[in-house]
């Protein structure tokens, strides 16, 4: 640049030169403190433009504490150095305050707003030029005519006053349709806005009013609608207007309590129509205003709170996000409350604390409110000795769809609850006073595999609150389903939890459920099958389910030690005893796992059969008896694989259990392997999936299952990254007795990077 | 006239003759011992609970106002149908 003016004459150099200084200045002015008495500024980015010049820019800027109750007096600053007319709307330290300001042109795409409180704000009037338009001002609790003109007349309000841009809905752009924030009535609503008229003339404006008392003001004027005719907007009143944009106030009252309308036709407070001159319109008197006759103010996106002195500045936005809300229970959602950091120096910690008790750090928090109530969190910024609060007010409501049916939203539930157990204190703990929504929604989003943090840090910190609050079924699942989740990673993790929920009931039958749950942990994760034999011997005496189970375990022992006659005995004598009243129920299937809990009733599976009594083997063997039987197989397979591929995990294993229960044969005769593998490898678990189907392939010479059963066994080596030698011996051998079957090539491909056996 | 009148006897007849084929044949109605397959193919009713919870008002922008809408429940699992006949053969006559 410099070059490019050598050789010019003197005097364009000069101009040139200046031009530059200039370009500079202005760089440097937009990141410089433009007004010196401001000890505050707020950064805007232009977002919206606004549809007329004059509507400039709508804002509402958090206050909270931060200007410390006095009235703000603001200068807007374009990101060019010009200073741009701004004007106050409303204030007040809950809601913080709005404003209009000049549209700064077309290529500004930033403002600094510098605020001076207490020093004399400029309160928005009609004579100062700019046309607002629409901005809804609204206070809930209210319903009277005078509320509604106190916020007419602007400047400070009460704090629950709360103000935003309005923009009607499709049926009709200019209208009142109740509070957009989702606050119930009773509300009184002052509408700022302004329409264009499109030619010069009389117009007939006709509002129509659905509930409680409005006035309607043109220009500053109250109009009276009177009847005309019997036609659809025959009511109105005829209001002399030039062309261009002219100012239409509404005060309105909501009385009543409850949600408003959501009926697109009988819905909604009030909405406008007119009849411009000229203008044709059959069989009706009016119509309603077009969204393009209806001036708005531009919008803008805060970015950052700034002090003059370089302190930090607490200063907040808060989102809400998803909704979980089930049939009469108290709605919860995620809100995300973030800081806004713009501007704090390097090592400011951000921390939030919340009426319930709790305090949490992080620029970006989520936290669940409960709906349809008004809500406060403190917000502190530290910067060595510079400390700024404020607070941060909002009301629980979202629209956000939300599904139990999406992973995603489960797994938000889980981890902001896990976040706030971990933030909550110890006493007096909060989780005491939860009511069944949030134990409710806890359970819906626990899922087989899935809520290890969650549950984690409600059994160790939260043991005592849970177990006084929820019905011992409840508990016990939940503790399985943490038990589970941590037996892949922390098998010793595992070990002192079992002891810790075996040392806290003194119910017998759980207590025995977790010396089951200790033989598999030695079993499958620890590798102790000594003592696993052990444990499971000493079930194995019990009259009960639990007993069975365990001689089938002790079965699987035998199995997995390379024993194929010891388990088909003891698989063999618990389907001796089961074989008498196989087709006695139903499979377990159709309701949710999460059902069972939120009723409260245990969650067991619907006996297939009743277990073993001690008695003999009964005499069947009927041709019947045993088709339906291996009807029966199948349906309990296929159901285990629906379960399954659906995800739902919970309900297959209790499946599968009840196909143990009925027919341990199947682990040896039939897909039984297939089906208990495929549910440990949905849920990650190679530990358990993998020993089972190693002996499986090694002891079964011949079955349809072992192609896909040595597949699977090559799948879960692969996956969990397991020692691929370790497997060599058994490929080898299922190699030979599949030689002509489509899977060899596989278990070639398999053999030739497997590297040599293990010796 | 005449012949349009005809031609819609005809036709009935001819469909009538056919869905009745269709009807009665290949569904293992007339062989002893087998329970035809149910005639209408109707899906049973929504279970209650997910009819109560599962009733999402979606946010529109034709409403005056947006409401909060209910969250989506988990559906439950369904059970997988199996259909299978079951051929009962009587041991006197010494069939295999």
């Amino acid at each position: 640049m410099v070059g490019s003016i050598v050789g010019k004459p003197a005097a364009i150099r000069a101009v040139v030169s200046v031009g530059i200084f200039l370009s500079a200045f202005r760089l440097v002015a937009a990141d410089a403190w433009q007004v010196a008495e401001a000890p505050l500024r707020y950064k805007l980015d232009l977002g919206r433009k606004p549809t007329h010049a004059s509507a400039g820019y709508f804002a509402t800027l958090p206050d909270g504490g931060i200007i410390r109750a006095a009235t703000p007096a603001t200068t807007v600053v374009s990101d060019d150095g010009k200073v741009l007319p701004s004007y106050l709307l409303w204030h007040n330290s809950e809601t913080g305050f709005s404003i209009v300001f000049a549209d700064p042109g077309a290529g500004a795409k930033s403002v600094n707003v510098y605020v001076q409180p207490g020093a004399g704000a400029r309160t928005w009037r009609p004579s100062t030029g700019l046309t607002p338009s629409a901005i809804l001002s609204v206070f809930p609790g209210r319903d009277t005519p005078p509320a509604a003109q106190t916020l007419a007349n602007l400047g400070r309000v009460e704090a629950a006053v709360h103000y935003g841009e309005n923009f009607g809905y499709a049926k009709a752009p200019f209208s009142i349709g109740g509070d957009l924030t989702g606050r119930p009535k009773p509300a009184a609503f002052y509408l700022l806005s302004h329409v264009e008229a499109p030619v010069a003339g009389n117009y007939w404006i006709a509002p129509f009013i659905h509930g409680g008392q409005c006035e309607v003001l043109v220009d500053g004027n109250k109009i009276t609608p009177k009847e005309k005719s019997k036609l659809w907007g025959g009511t109105g009143a005829s209001v002399e207007l030039t062309k261009g944009l002219h100012r239409i106030e509404v005060l309105q009252t909501a009385p009543g309590t409850g949600p408003y309308s959501t009926d697109p036709k009988g819905g909604g407070l009030m909405y406008l129509t007119w009849h411009p001159p000229k203008e044709e319109i059959k069989g009706a008197e009016s119509r309603i205003l077009k969204p393009s006759e209806i001036a708005r103010s531009g919008s803008c996106i805060l970015t950052g709170v700034e002090a003059h002195d370089g302190s930090p500045v607490a200063a907040a936005k808060v989102t809400p996000g998803l909704t979980y809300w089930f049939e009469n229970e108290d709605p919860l959602l995620i809100y995300e409350f973030g800081a806004l950091t713009s501007g704090h120096p390097p090592g400011t910690t951000v921390s939030w604390t919340f009426s319930e008790g709790g305090a949490i750090e992080g620029a970006k928090i989520r936290w669940i409110v409960p709906g349809f109530r008004e809500g406060k969190a403190r917000l502190t910024v530290k910067s060595g000795q510079n400390v700024s609060t404020c607070i941060v007010p909002f009301f629980g409501f979202s629209t956000q769809k939300t599904s139990l049916e999406n992973s995603g939203h489960r797994e938000a539930f889980r981890d902001v609850l896990a976040d706030m157990l971990a933030a909550f204190p110890r006493n007096p703990d909060p989780v005491a006073t939860w009511g069944d929504a949030w134990w409710n929604n806890l359970i819906r989003t626990v899922e087989g595999g899935e809520g290890e943090k969650l549950l984690g840090r409600l059994f160790t910190d939260h043991f005592e609150a849970a177990r006084k609050k929820l019905a011992p079924a409840q508990l016990f699942v939940l503790e399985d389903v943490f038990l589970d989740v941590i037996l892949r990673d922390h098998p010793d993790e595992n070990f002192k939890w079992l002891q810790r929920f075996f040392a806290g009931t003194t119910d017998a039958a759980r207590q025995n459920d977790l010396r089951f749950r200790e033989g598999e942990l030695h079993m499958y994760y620890l590798n102790d099958r000594k003592k696993a034999e052990g444990i499971f011997t000493v079930l194995a005496s019990l009259r009960s389910e639990l007993g069975e189970r365990a001689k089938i375990r002790l079965g699987d022992l035998a199995l997995l030690s390379g024993d194929l006659n010891k388990a088909t005995s003891y698989y063999a004598d618990v389907q001796n005893r089961a074989r008498t009243a196989r087709n006695a129920a139903p499979a377990p299937t159709g309701s949710l796992i999460t059902k069972q809990l939120l009723d409260g009733s245990p969650a067991k599976p619907v006996p297939v059969t009743p277990m073993a009594t001690g008695q003999p083997p009964q005499k069947t063997g009927a041709a019947t008896d045993q088709k339906g039987g291996a009807l029966q197989e199948v349906s309990l397979s296929e159901n285990v694989r629906t379960l399954t591929g659906n995800g739902f995990l919970l309900e297959a294993r209790q499946a599968l259990l009840a196909w143990e229960n009925e027919f341990p044969l199947s682990k040896i005769s039939g897909d039984y392997i297939l089906r208990e593998s495929g549910i440990y490898i949905k849920m990650d678990d190679w530990k358990r999936a993998q020993p089972m189907l190693e002996a499986y392939c090694r002891e079964i010479d011949a079955s349809s299952y072992l192609p896909e059963a040595i597949s699977m066994l090559i799948y879960c080596v692969q996956v969990s990254k397991a020692q691929p030698a370790s497997i060599r011996d058994i490929v080898e051998t299922v190699k030979g007795r599949l030689k002509y079957h489509p899977v060899a090539g596989q278990l070639d491909k398999f053999l030739s990077t497997a590297g040599p056996a293990s010796k | 006239m005449k012949n349009s009148t005809a031609k819609k006897v005809m036709s009935s007849a001819l469909a009538a003759t056919l869905c009745t084929g269709t009807l009665l044949s290949g569904d293992g109605t007339g062989e002893a011992g087998f329970v035809p397959p149910p005639r209408e193919m109707k899906k049973p009713p929504a279970p209650p609970r997910v009819a109560s919870s599962a009733e999402t008002v979606l946010a529109c922008c034709c409403c005056p106002v947006t409401p909060m809408s209910r969250t989506e429940a988990k559906k439950p699992p369904q059970p997988p149908i199996l259909i299978t006949k079951i051929k009962e053969e009587d041991p006197a006559k010494g069939k295999k």
